[in-house]
């Protein structure tokens, strides 16, 4: 069954004119597997749980910063993964990030290489990297997955220290660096090109192509960090406030491979901040993405799209810019989804140990309120230090969970501290009613294990429509957290083919209603935590439902797409019409 | 000679400068203190210094109110690159800020005298702050909020207070198990005094958030008219979500000391997160009538307006919560 899926969807993957011929309006390529693969009980809100398989996978990625003496701001940063089914066989690949070597910046040696691992399908992956010519050169941070070009292959855009790079996926393993002429390498700001933390790929404007928005963090030279001492001797990473900070970018897609930088004209550049994760959804229903950007000890952001002209930062009016105390955090990790099926995104973002992890719910009028301490998550995270971070149901049950990357900042913090570097992640479990529960100590020997973490992206590496995990470590070897929830939950899962909107549908909302009335709510993104690139399909746990009375799925071309009794446990291909 | 000058040219600054350091080495504080105050109001370059001076003049008068302004002041415009100067200017207001009520200030300016201290002794910073016996003293008592200035304290004080003051030393320098070490020491033998477990709770919320709530409940326990206390506690159970506990002690801290415009703000918080929005704004508008200046009362204010759907309202408070931010933010750089 799984070779037959394979084929079928090979064929409608190819370029668009091909797919169109053999699809109409909607495609439903079935793909049924049985969900409850693990000898499930019939409990639906069974312990979530995962399993860690890296030993047996075959990945043995090492996140390398190349840490130094002299402490250099980004030794402590680089965290970039994403999950991309490059060779669009069905199955996401992965791909890791790395740093490079201190001072020269460059990736002399291949420990240093960023790493792309091909989904063998039975659990084990190869490393293609020198084949897809993605080793890259400089000092990397993150990732994003996005299809720019509408060919129906996904490109890589790597965030960097150094220069940026887009790497335009050729559709036979191999990769070509179009950087250059895309213009998308070296945003700039006051004549010298920015550290990029993140990127994220969007259709700001609607017409179809998908532009580029980068999260650029502060300031800084090589060896020239400020010296901060802590425990009155000890050299440590220094906090953020003693860089400067600096400006997002927004690249518009021209069409033609190559992008205009809109900043200045879209108001992105007004607002200076120390940008990490970057989240899109469209907060006030509008049919025009926002941006919400997680800053590190800067107010947060939140640019209001103008009907895909220009941006406001209405971070503080709407109650985003700050926690509810006044306080700008370290905002490192973002999610921009609905938690609480009411159809409004909320915003849920990591910081480090004392601050919590902010959770604001979208009241539905352009405000947002801090509901961090009432939804039960400021206990658990007040003395967490989190990084990359996502959203998404482990245990299809309907109500998205919560998955967060920790890690101390400071390698030598249990030197001068009772804290320590290496922290466990964490997972919480949506209880409905935007309330959560630390379920950790319940999901399984992997979760357990304190390292420090820096990346992770979510996302279904074998197609049994349970969300997996992987996860890096800073100077230490990724993991791949299998999920292995074992329930009789059904779910269902879309990948969605734009025609007059994206290829990648980036930006389609989607809606979708069981059998009992309820509703679940999620958008097209692959932008995800920190410097990360998550599934870009989308999932959605059904509970005890076998099929999916509606699904309504409004594209960002603004055409509204409706599907009734859709049967579960399948990922379904949904074509634009 | 800088007399005549300065009356014959009373707008040289310079002058007024000189004869100001000429008197104030010769314990004449009363002149120096004159001659600084025209020193500030002639020079319009770098005041700073001369409102520093200013300051520690009135001090060795024992005006400690004036001394204590003009010294803010000076911090605030600078007071120059001489390390000797600055130590000095940050160890009175620490010492002052102290004496007068206000402690997390003293205890900041304290701080960053560890800080420069530890900066130019590299091979031993902690020796070299542990030598500073003024300023562990100094420390002991801003941590232990005893409103006293150094020369006021009794016999019986002084060992508690050094012990004080070396576990808040260690905080300064952000060796925090060591800290630690000497805050045990410290609880165990002084735990019936007054503001020892305060200051174990303050350094618990940063290593052990759970465990300070008890320090803060002994410390009632010690003085039960304790306001800093109720107002921790009020603050930690509004950021776990265990609003009606903290409110209690909220309420308790208004009751305490109405004039308290961080109690009010903790009140409105709390009243906001069980939904008593009338309530909440209410304690804010007071909040903010007793300290126009804290951004952080606007802040509060402007999220009950929001909550109470008085839009307007609420953006003219967070206009003004911004504006008081960046003055402040602008002070800290």
């Amino acid at each position: 069954m799984t070779d037959e899926f394979n084929g079928s969807l090979l064929g409608v993957l190819n370029p668009l004119s091909v797919m169109l011929k053999r699809i109409s309006t909607v495609a439903v390529t079935g793909f049924l597997i049985t969900a409850n693969v693990f000898g499930a009980q019939a409990d639906h809100s069974s312990t979530i749980r995962f399993e860690d398989i890296t030993a047996r996978s075959g990945v043995n990625f090492v996140t390398d910063s190349c840490p130094t003496p002299n402490k250099n701001q980004p030794e402590t940063m680089v965290s970039g993964v994403a999950l991309i089914d490059y060779d669009n066989d069905g199955y996401l690949d992965l791909f890791f990030i790395n740093g490079a070597a201190i001072p020269s910046l460059k990736k002399d040696s291949p420990k240093y290489y960023n790493r792309l691992y091909h989904n063998n399908h039975d659990g084990t992956f190869t490393d293609v990297t020198e084949k897809a010519g993605l080793a890259g050169d400089g000092y990397d941070m993150g990732v994003a997955i996005g299809d720019f070009d509408n060919d129906g292959w996904p490109d890589i855009y790597v965030a960097s220290v150094t220069k940026n790079h887009l790497y335009r996926n050729n559709g036979d393993g191999t990769f070509t660096d179009v950087t250059d002429k895309a213009g998308v390498g070296s945003p700039m700001y006051k004549g010298k090109k920015m550290w990029s933390a993140a990127a994220g790929w969007l259709d700001y404007n609607n017409d179809g192509k998908l532009d580029l928005f980068v999260s650029n963090y502060c300031r800084w030279e090589v060896n020239k960090d400020p010296v901060c001492l802590s425990g009155g001797r000890l050299r440590a990473y220094c906090h953020p406030k003693f860089y400067e900070p600096l400006p997002s970018t927004l690249y518009r897609n021209n069409g033609d491979g190559t992008f205009t930088d809109v900043s200045d004209e879209t108001g992105i550049s007004k607002k200076l901040g120390k940008a990490m994760g970057v989240g899109f959804n469209d907060y006030d229903g509008d049919g025009f993405i926002d941006i919400f950007v997680a800053n590190d000890n800067m107010p947060n952001s939140l640019f209001h799209n103008l009907k895909g002209k220009t941006f406001e930062d209405v971070a503080m009016d709407a109650g985003v810019a700050y926690t509810e105390n006044g306080k700008a955090v370290s905002g490192m990790g973002a999610e921009f989804r609905d938690l609480d099926n009411d159809g409004r995104p909320d915003i849920w973002h990591t910081a480090t140990e004392l601050e919590t992890f902010p959770l604001f719910r979208n009241r539905g009028d352009g405000i947002f309120l801090d509901v961090t301490a009432r939804s039960g998550l400021a206990r658990p995270t007040l003395e967490m230090s989190g990084w990359s971070n996502g959203v998404a149901d482990f245990d299809n049950d309907g109500w998205k969970d919560l998955f967060v990357a920790r890690g101390n900042v400071l390698d030598n913090i249990a030197e001068f501290s009772n804290r320590t570097y290496a922290e466990p992640n964490s997972i919480f479990r949506n209880l409905g009613k935007m309330t959560f529960a630390d379920v950790t100590a319940q999901a399984g020997p992997a979760m357990q294990v304190a390292e420090p973490y820096r990346g992770a992206v979510i996302g279904d590496l074998f197609n049994d429509g349970h969300l997996d995990i992987v996860v890096t470590v800073l100077n230490g070897k990724a993991r791949i957290l299998r999920n292995v929830t074992s329930n009789d939950n059904n779910w269902v899962m879309f990948r969605l083919v734009g025609s007059k909107s994206n290829r990648m549908a980036i930006g389609a909302q989607l809606k979708v209603t069981t059998e009992d009335g309820n509703s679940q709510y999620d958008i097209v993104s692959t932008s995800a935590g920190y410097g990360a690139s998550r599934d870009p399909r989308a999932h959605f746990g059904l509970g005890r439902f076998k099929t999916v009375k509606q699904l309504e799925v409004r594209w960002p071309s603004g055409v509204r797409q409706v599907l009734t009794d859709l049967p579960a446990n399948q990922i379904h291909q949904i074509v634009e019409p | 000679m800088y007399e005549r000058a300065t009356k014959l040219r009373p707008n040289w600054s310079e002058g007024w400068w000189h004869l100001g350091t000429l008197f104030f080495d010769a314990q004449r504080f009363g002149e120096a203190r004159d001659a600084f105050a025209h020193f500030v109001s002639t020079e319009r370059k770098q005041p700073g210094p001369g409102f520093a001076m200013l300051g520690l003049s009135e001090f060795q008068l024992t005006d400690y109110a004036k001394a204590l302004a003009a010294l803010e002041i000076g911090i605030k415009l600078g007071v120059g690159t001489d390390a000797a100067f600055i130590h000095d200017v940050l160890f009175y207001d620490g010492i002052l800020n102290a004496q007068l009520g206000e402690p997390e200030i003293a205890l900041q300016r304290l701080t960053l005298v560890a800080n420069r201290i530890a900066a130019a002794n590299p091979e031993a910073p902690k020796d070299a702050v542990f030598a500073d016996a003024k300023l562990l003293e100094a420390f002991g008592i801003a941590a232990l909020r005893i409103p006293k200035l150094p020369s006021n304290l009794t016999a019986e004080q002084i060992p508690m207070v050094f012990q004080a003051g070396r576990a808040q030393a260690l905080i300064a320098l952000q060796d925090r198990v060591a800290a630690e070490t000497e805050l045990k020491q410290l609880v165990a033998l002084y735990a019936s005094e007054h503001g020892v477990n305060y200051m174990y709770g303050v350094f618990l919320l940063k290593e052990h958030p759970p465990l300070a709530i008890d320090e803060f409940r002994r410390e009632i326990e010690v003085s039960p008219s304790d306001t800093a206390a109720r107002i921790q506690l009020a603050l930690e159970f509004l950021r776990t979500g265990d609003y009606e506990q903290g409110l209690k002690y909220a309420k308790d801290a208004v009751g305490l000391a109405p004039e308290n415009f961080v109690a009010h703000v903790a009140c409105g918080r709390l009243w906001l997160e069980i939904g008593k929005t009338d309530r909440a704004m209410q304690e804010l508008r007071m909040a903010v009538r007793l300290a126009p200046g804290s951004p952080d009362a606007h802040f509060a204010l402007s999220r009950a307006l929001s909550e109470a759907g008085r839009r307007s309202e609420a953006a003219h408070e967070r206009a003004e919560f911004e504006r008081l931010k960046a003055l402040a933010d602008a002070a800290d750089r």
